[in-house]
């Protein structure tokens, strides 16, 4: 009896670790989520812009922020592989906060659908929730939009190695 | 067709509309051999970052038609995705199909040079950028004046790169002759001076970019809206090296 429970509990271990590379979070109808809850700024109206209307990208470059992730992950100091894209796609509102609600698409390095390390997501995750510099999104009349955004990391071998836009 | 579906159809409304998206379905439905209506279809993922999405169709419209959109899905892969090999070997491609021709502006070799100063190749991106001034002038030292103010952007952040600062100054003043408000250029110029520890010029041509960039100058390329071009720099980027 004890081997067999021996064994259940082998399998069980196997189990869990070879299915923590397909970990998902929020599954919905239109994509895999990180967060799904949203409440609407009372002072925003409820139209949007995309970011690239409304000069939303985030004000520092991207080797910038690529130094800023390495730091934030080397502490962290976990080895990941694979190789390709996880992009968080998210809403900034009228008055630059960041809405919790965050979609996430992953990809292989050929642009195919792919799941990283469920740890790897958390962590870049973590990272990108550190952000907090998101501009207020200005047409050029100066009207204030919300807006729809995204942040993708470029991952080679497990590192992140660029950060789009 | 095309002219039914695209132009006084999807073209008509947003790209990120549904109708956009719904045109050239139906184009694609009733002539799969469209390479235009994969590639316009494909316009909002690219921009929004869903490349599982977009990527596929700009391949199957270079599968159609690789003379149109070879070079172009390898500018995409250059600035949007940050994909630098890809970009490099659809530049490649695209050099055979239709030699020394130009995408956004620019010759392939002029990408190529991006990808490889990304990369880290600089030798290869020296020649990259000495391909495209060929180009560009057609061989003739006489129209350097036709040369592109951000290819001497770009050479003059490869040798700055390289740490042979004369031929970055260079670059980077005859940039600055086209261009006086080019933020990029003001800025690598004023890292230059800062490695020459001279403070002085570091913080004039610090200031000058810094100025530059609050009036709204940038780069002066199609797509900075969507994405960071390589080494393209922010304020945040000088004001850390103004206070440094």
């Amino acid at each position: 009896m004890s081997n067999r429970l021996t064994i259940l509990l082998i399998i069980s271990a196997i189990f869990l670790l070879t299915n923590q590379s397909f970990a998902q979070n929020f599954v919905l109808p239109d994509g895999e989520y990180m967060d799904t809850t949203f409440t609407q700024n009372k002072k925003c109206s409820g139209a949007y812009a995309y970011f690239y209307s409304v000069g939303g990208k985030y004000p520092e470059n991207s080797a910038s922020l690529l130094k800023k992730a390495q730091t934030f992950l080397q502490q962290k100091n976990e080895i990941y592989t694979n190789s390709g894209y996880i992009t968080f796609r998210f809403m900034i509102d009228c008055e630059g906060r960041r809405a919790p609600a965050t979609q996430v698409l992953q990809t292989d390095e050929k642009y195919a659908s792919f799941h990283f390390a469920k740890n790897l997501v958390d962590e870049l995750y973590g990272f990108f929730k550190t952000l907090d510099k998101w501009v207020t999104g200005k047409s050029k009349d100066g009207d204030t939009y919300s807006y729809k955004a995204f942040l993708t990391f470029k991952i080679k071998n497990g590192k992140v190695i660029n950060i789009i836009p | 067709m095309i002219e039914k579906y695209l132009v006084k159809g999807a073209e008509k409304y947003s790209y990120n509309s549904p109708q956009w998206q719904l045109y050239c379905d139906s184009l694609i439905a009733i002539c799969p051999n469209i390479a235009e209506a994969y590639q316009l279809k494909a316009i909002p993922y690219i921009k929004y970052g869903d490349y599982a999405k977009a990527f596929p169709l700009e391949d199957k419209a270079v599968e159609l038609e690789p003379k149109n959109y070879t070079a172009y899905r390898g500018f995409l892969k250059c600035i949007f995705t940050k994909d630098y090999e890809g970009a490099i070997i659809d530049f490649k491609k695209a050099q055979q199909l239709t030699p020394n021709s130009y995408e956004m502006d620019h010759t392939y070799p002029f990408y190529e040079g991006l990808c490889n100063l990304e990369l880290g190749n600089y030798s290869l991106a020296e020649e990259n950028f000495k391909k495209d001034i060929l180009i560009q002038t057609g061989g003739d030292t006489a129209k350097q004046n036709k040369v592109h103010f951000n290819t001497f952007l770009y050479i003059g952040i490869l040798y700055y790169e390289m740490k042979d600062n004369e031929k970055a100054r260079k670059n980077l003043q005859k940039c600055i002759a086209v261009y006086k408000a080019h933020p990029d250029a003001n800025y690598y110029l004023g890292m230059l001076y800062k490695r020459e520890q001279n403070t002085e010029l570091k913080n004039k041509y610090l200031e000058i970019a810094k100025q530059a960039k609050s009036k709204g100058y940038s780069m002066n390329e199609d797509n900075l809206y969507y994405a960071y071009y390589p080494h393209q720099i922010t304020l945040y980027e000088i004001n850390t090296a103004l206070q440094q």
